[in-house]
């Protein structure tokens, strides 16, 4: 961490105050604890770190608005009734690739499912009820844009913390939250869209690997939960695919988010994160049977862990402090 | 957007086997609302085979029927009221003045019949639409040896506003000539007052 004379800069600063953004700084600063002051320097702190935004600030103007009209674009089409857009010789049972009708059907199936996923949301909060039209829009969009993979459920948890910090930027239209929300999502999935598929390969894989990790770390607990069967395979794959997002409070979940988008490749700061997750609850698992203990990591929220404690356990696995001191210290 | 499969004079297992292969193919669950049959199915196999293509069904009786069904039947869709009935009942047998009279008497915007009928539409001068969608199965009419294709109707029902395809079975084996037969807006005064209608 490079040491400045007048300490650190904020977040906030280090957007504001430079013409160009020195991203490898946000992302020291992030990993060193710095939290985003705002909404506004959360969401273009996320931005920049996901490279939707350029490090060049007069780059900014452009850059949004051509993916904000892109977007608009794309809503523009999935409104359009086959009735009135499908050429002659297309017809209402065609089972052709290219048929407006075709894939009129389509996109209402995939409707069907994205709706019902919308509407579990956070469903206890308010916020993301008023959220739902963005979310479908942005979900059928994406499926839409993305065939090969189409709507799969999850997805609209990923989606949720942007596009409700975006949507609480102060002064932004809902349209253009929605279609940079529509954006971040896209690059998310790119990362993620091999955990997505029906071949489950490269997340069993993400799995042994985290459960190589806890034996690593923590032998005494990984034997007494191979003991009683319990694998990551059991707790894992939402925690992984959904990037913990089920796991903790929204407003914990918001700064695990700054960490995990300031890392690089991001899959083994993750499964990090994850272990910790395990390591933190290890005085409940290591007395419980399997009941408990599966309970235990299934329900994660209901333990109560603190996000930092998470944290500071991932980061001391990195540096090779002992758990223990840690635990002992909270 | 409402999707209402029109079809009827099946004739199975009587004269017909079943439905010709490419029309089975198209017609999948998941896209029709709602299947007005004009009658002769026969047999209770083709109405089960209607109930898993669409939640609505609707059967009127046809003059080989093995099962009872209504005579008659008035069905809202959207803002529209179409009527079925097969008419085997009109004599003589297909005479336009008496189908205008039966639409007008069963109160409907369209009515939709079948017996003697090959697939296609008459419109009268106040704007009443009466169609009608052949046999499915290219059965023979009952004095007739030829046969002719096998034809349905698919309406696609807006509010007012109808947009019919015609599917037929051409060189009775896999060619299938889809188009829009209509297109129009349905809108009738029974005060006696002519409308222009089509869109």
């Amino acid at each position: 961490m490079r040491e400045k004379e007048n300490g650190p800069e904020s977040i906030t600063e280090l957007i504001d105050n430079n013409a160009v953004v020195d991203c490898q700084e946000l992302r020291v600063q992030v990993w060193a604890g710095s939290t985003p002051e705002n909404v506004r320097s959360r969401a273009l702190l996320w931005q920049l770190l996901l490279s939707c935004l350029p490090q060049d600030k007069s780059l900014w103007e452009k850059t949004l608005s051509e993916w904000r009209t892109q977007y608009a674009e794309i809503v523009r089409e999935i409104a359009k009734h086959p009735a009135d857009s499908a050429p002659d010789g297309d017809h209402p049972l065609s089972l052709k690739q290219d048929s407006h009708w075709a894939h009129f059907f389509i996109v209402r199936e995939s409707e069907k499912l994205i709706d019902l996923d919308v509407k579990r949301t956070h469903p206890t909060s308010s916020e993301f009820r008023r959220l739902e039209g963005p979310m479908h829009r942005i979900l059928l969009a994406y499926s839409l844009q993305h065939q090969e993979i189409g709507y799969r459920q999850g997805m609209n948890e990923l989606l949720a913390p942007l596009i409700y910090i975006y949507s609480e930027v102060p002064g932004i239209k809902s349209i253009d939250a929605e279609a940079d929300a529509y954006h971040s999502l896209a690059t998310v999935m790119k990362e993620m869209s091999p955990y997505y598929t029906p071949s489950l390969e490269a997340l069993h894989k993400e799995l042994d690997l985290l459960d190589d990790t806890l034996r690593l770390r923590d032998p005494e607990l990984h034997r007494h939960l191979t003991s009683l069967s319990i694998r990551p395979q059991l707790y894992g794959t939402r925690w992984i695919r959904l990037w913990l997002t089920q796991e903790f409070s929204l407003q914990q979940t918001l700064i695990l988010w700054d960490s995990i988008l300031s890392v690089h490749p991001r899959m083994p700061w993750i499964r990090s994160i994850c272990s910790s997750m395990v390591v933190a609850v290890r005085d409940k698992l290591l007395g419980a049977d399997f009941n408990t203990a599966a309970q235990t990591l299934l329900r994660y929220s209901t333990n109560n862990v603190d996000v930092e404690l998470v944290l500071k356990l991932a980061h001391a696995f990195r540096t090779g402090s002992s758990i223990q001191e840690i635990m002992s210290r909270r | 957007m409402v999707l209402v499969l029109v079809i009827g004079d099946l004739f199975v297992p009587i004269k017909k086997p079943g439905l010709p292969n490419p029309f089975k193919q198209l017609l999948v669950p998941g896209k029709i609302s709602h299947v007005l049959c004009t009658g002769n199915l026969c047999g209770k196999e083709t109405e089960e085979y209607f109930r898993e293509l669409a939640d609505q069904v609707h059967i009127v009786q046809g003059d080989m029927d093995e099962y009872l069904y209504p005579e008659r039947l008035v069905i809202s869709i959207e803002s529209l009221k179409f009527g079925l009935c097969h008419g085997h009942q009109i004599l003589p047998v297909g005479n336009r003045a008496a189908l205008n009279a039966l639409r007008r008497d069963m109160g409907v915007d369209v009515l939709l019949t079948g017996s003697a009928m090959k697939i296609g539409y008459v419109q009268d001068d106040l704007g009443g639409l009466i169609m009608y969608p052949g046999s499915a199965t290219g059965a023979p009419k009952v004095d007739d040896t030829t046969e002719p294709d096998p034809s349905f109707l698919l309406i696609d029902v807006q509010g007012r506003k109808i947009v019919a395809f015609l599917y037929l079975l051409v060189d009775g084996v896999s060619a299938i000539k889809s188009q829009v037969l209509l297109q129009c807006l349905v809108d009738i005064f029974f005060s006696g007052v002519p409308r222009s209608l089509c869109a």
